[in-house]
């Protein structure tokens, strides 16, 4: 891991994510990526949650937890890394399961040299658009490993793309006796649970860090939208009601905030402090998701509906933040260690 | 007092076999998936009510109503939402046809009474402007009287339904008085005359069932008022009253609630199992059922005494609240599957989304669209006031 970043660093990495940001073209990945040469903050968590809540601040459409996640897996196996522009995400999840990667269903058999995989992965992010997938699979009872797959080999392969709620691409896939070359394999054979579990604590840090630009930007949205929208002869934010319900919404974003740090600073230790932290750290930015979200729809009346405004859109990321790798309950179950 | 008399039970009876029996099965099937209704299938269900007598309810006889006492037309409600019927179009039914029955001219009653019954019409509110919404008093859109006619000019928003509505019922400015809830005239519009053009909007779930419909000179017969000139305030206050518990449906709240449980039985749970037997899922709908018995324990305490405003706007409160506490159990038992935007209108999801159950999108685009309960037909924070306006008298 690199060395921290002084405050110098940490501002002028902001400021230059935000530059870029700001810019009135919508962003792509692989020229995001290498205008800004993040190939550092692939790996380093606390340069990632600075440039996490910038894209959460905008809702820029950026695979960005996504390539860094798998960044750090690949860094972790030993394999030989990808060009930061790539894209690369991990398809973990599958519809007879829920959370817990120990439901995983879909399995590798060695078949020659090489392997084959069957198994049904749901709504992986970024996939139709990916070079590379990560796929999580058996390799035998209790033995997790990890893939490295190319999308372009489409034989035994069905993906079908679509948009999830908050306008990022995702896919279903379908692995029907894919053929997969030896060198696929990445890590050790049978010993990924560690590496996804340590994987996920990383990609729920960015997800906290860009839940707080998204929620903070919810906040700024409603402030002003209140300041300026008048009935009853005045504006709306001179109710009384509706000012201590714009507090309660900053109290949650503030709470968030503290839990991206909690969670970005655990990520270096042992697996259990680092696992309850991420975990409590997600509760309250699940929590915060969810009412930041809906006191902004609310205070906007009829406008808060439409989707002309960039408000619900803003909500439906929040949304989507609440369960990509795990819902509250799974968290708090995680802490009570049942 | 909350339980229903011997008479009651059977007429529950006679409308529940009516719905199994007498009902269009593609509309409860449609609607059971969680798909959107065409207009055709609107139709299709409000001709096989009305072709038993129960379409207008809330009507009085004399114009082909029911003419049911409120137990009776709570009953019915709750019928028709726990079989999955098609929810009935308010506009025309329950919005305006009682106040043509109650305040329109004998010429209106004729005209506009049987189209609806016989939905050869529906109707659109025209409440709402963009700088009118809970200061409805506030309204512009004005009528001005030239000869025979009233020229209508301003813009009405939110207007939901209109892409199918044949006509409008707007409130529109008269004249300018010293209180603003004065002068302003109840008058319908058919929506294809010159001068409307109708715009539609598209909300966070992906629908476009709302509108924007802008009137640009437009010519209508003054006998297309209902009821005074400067007196719609009041007629709106008079359907408020009679409407007050319109938003009860606690007939759908049941089956939302039992629907759950079933698509939870369906949905793999941590550790293996499904989650139906998820304690914390479990406790977390077991929390809302507790809610929502008390609620309907008030709704019946409600049919069955006068209630004040300020009880009206506590149920309505509660009741959407409920709603929306239903909608959020939806999207977090749906977990990842609430992820995937697909298209409501589209039949087949399973080809789209083919590792998705097709309840996550239904209930995440629930979830969005009845957020806007809170927000229509007075916003919680407007019913609040209205509710302190009368504790406050208690502290006197
Ligand atoms: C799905 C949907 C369907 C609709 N269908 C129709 C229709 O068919 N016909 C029609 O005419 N209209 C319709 N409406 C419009 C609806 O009635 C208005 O949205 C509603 O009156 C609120 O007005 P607004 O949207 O302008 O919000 P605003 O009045 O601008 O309110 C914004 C926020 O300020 C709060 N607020 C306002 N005043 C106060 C106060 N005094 N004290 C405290 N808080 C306050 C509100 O509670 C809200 O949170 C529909 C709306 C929706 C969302």
């Amino acid at each position: 891991m690199s060395a921290p970043l002084s405050e110098t660093e940490q501002t002028m990495l902001r400021d230059a994510v935000r530059a870029y940001l700001g810019r009135d073209e919508a962003p792509r990945w692989p020229d995001f990526a290498e205008r800004l040469g993040i190939d550092a903050a692939l790996l380093d968590a606390q340069q990632g949650a600075i440039i996490a809540e910038e894209i959460g601040r905008t809702r820029a459409h950026l695979p960005f937890a996504d390539v860094a996640t798998a960044a750090w897996l690949l860094d972790r196996c030993n394999a030989p890394a990808l060009p930061a522009t790539a894209i690369a995400t991990l398809a973990w999840a599958e519809p007879a399961m829920r959370y817990d990667f120990a439901g995983i269903e879909t399995h590798a058999r060695r078949d020659g040299d090489g392997w084959r995989l069957d198994g049904t992965k749901a709504v992986v992010g970024w996939a139709a658009e990916a070079d590379v997938l990560l796929v999580a699979a058996h390799t035998g009872a209790d033995a997790l490993s990890l893939f490295r797959i190319d999308p372009a080999r489409t034989e035994g392969l069905r993906l079908s793309p679509y948009r999830t709620i908050d306008s990022h691409p995702a896919a279903d896939l379908v692995f029907e006796n894919h053929a997969l070359p030896a060198d696929a394999l990445i890590g050790p054979e049978g010993g990924a649970l560690d590496l996804l579990e340590e994987a996920r604590d990383r990609a729920l840090a960015l997800l906290a860090a860009e839940a707080v630009g998204l929620l903070d930007n919810l906040l700024e949205q409603t402030i002003a939208y209140t300041g300026q929208r008048r009935q009853f002869g005045q504006p709306i934010a001179g109710f009384q009601a509706l000012q201590h319900r714009m507090v309660d919404m900053y109290l949650e974003c503030e709470l968030a905030r503290s839990s991206a740090w909690l969670a970005v600073e655990a990520l270096g230790e042992a697996a259990p402090e680092r696992a309850r932290a991420v975990s409590s750290a997600m509760v309250n930015v699940a929590r915060a998701c969810r009412f930041v979200g809906q006191q902004a729809i609310q205070l906007h009346g009829g406008m808060g509906m439409t989707d002309e405004l960039p408000v619900g859109h803003y909500v439906k990321r929040a949304m989507a933040i609440e369960v990509l790798w795990a819902d509250s309950d799974w968290h708090l179950a995680r802490i009570a260690g049942i | 007092m909350l339980k229903l008399t011997a008479e009651e039970t059977e007429f529950r009876d006679a409308v529940r076999t009516f719905f199994a029996r007498d009902y269009p099965a593609h509309v409860i099937a449609r609607n059971k998936a969680g798909q959107r209704l065409t207009k055709q299938d609107h139709i299709d269900a409000q001709r096989a009510l009305n072709a038993r007598g129960w379409l207008g309810v809330g009507w009085p006889r004399e114009v082909g109503g029911t003419g049911w006492t409120p137990a009776e037309r709570y009953i019915f409600d709750q019928e028709l939402e726990l079989a999955h019927a098609a929810a009935i179009i308010p506009m025309a039914v329950i919005y305006i046809g009682p106040i043509i029955a109650a305040f329109g001219s004998d010429q209106q009653k004729a005209d506009w009474l049987p189209a609806i019954l016989e939905s050869r019409s529906f109707w659109a509110q025209g409440y709402s402007e963009p700088e009118a919404g809970s200061d409805l008093a506030s309204l512009r859109f004005s009528a001005v009287r030239d000869g025979d006619d009233y020229i209508l000019n301003g813009t009405k928003i939110w207007t939901s339904g209109a892409q199918w509505a044949d006509w409008i019922f707007c409130l529109a400015r008269t004249s300018r008085e010293e209180r603003k809830q004065q002068g302003i005239s109840l008058i319908c519009a058919p929506l294809d005359l010159p001068g409307i053009s109708v715009h539609p909007i598209r909300l966070i779930d992906g629908s476009d069932e709302l509108n924007r419909i802008e009137f640009d000179n437009v010519r209508v017969p003054v006998t297309n008022r209902i009821g005074d000139e400067g007196q719609a305030w009041h007629y709106a206050n008079v359907l408020l009253k009679n409407e007050r518990l319109s938003y009860a449906h606690i007939g759908s709240k049941k089956r939302d609630l039992a629907k759950l449980l079933e698509e939870a039985g369906r949905l793999p749970a941590n550790g293996g199992g499904t989650m139906d037997r998820d304690p914390a899922f479990r406790l977390a709908h077991a929390r809302v059922a507790a809610r929502l018995a008390a609620i309907e324990a008030s709704i019946l305490r409600a049919l069955r005494s006068e209630i004040s405003m300020a009880t009206a706007a506590a149920l309505k409160i509660a009741c959407t609240e409920c709603a929306q506490a239903i909608t959020e159990l939806g999207i977090d038992v749906a977990g990842r599957n609430r992820l995937p935007m697909l298209d409501r209108g589209e039949a087949d999801w399973a080809a789209a989304a083919p590792a998705t159950t097709p309840f996550g999108p239904v209930a995440v685009q629930s979830y969005l669209f009845e957020r806007a309960q809170t927000i229509y037909g007075g916003s919680t924070e407007v019913q609040k006031n209205i509710i302190w306006r009368s504790l406050a008298g208690m502290a006197r």
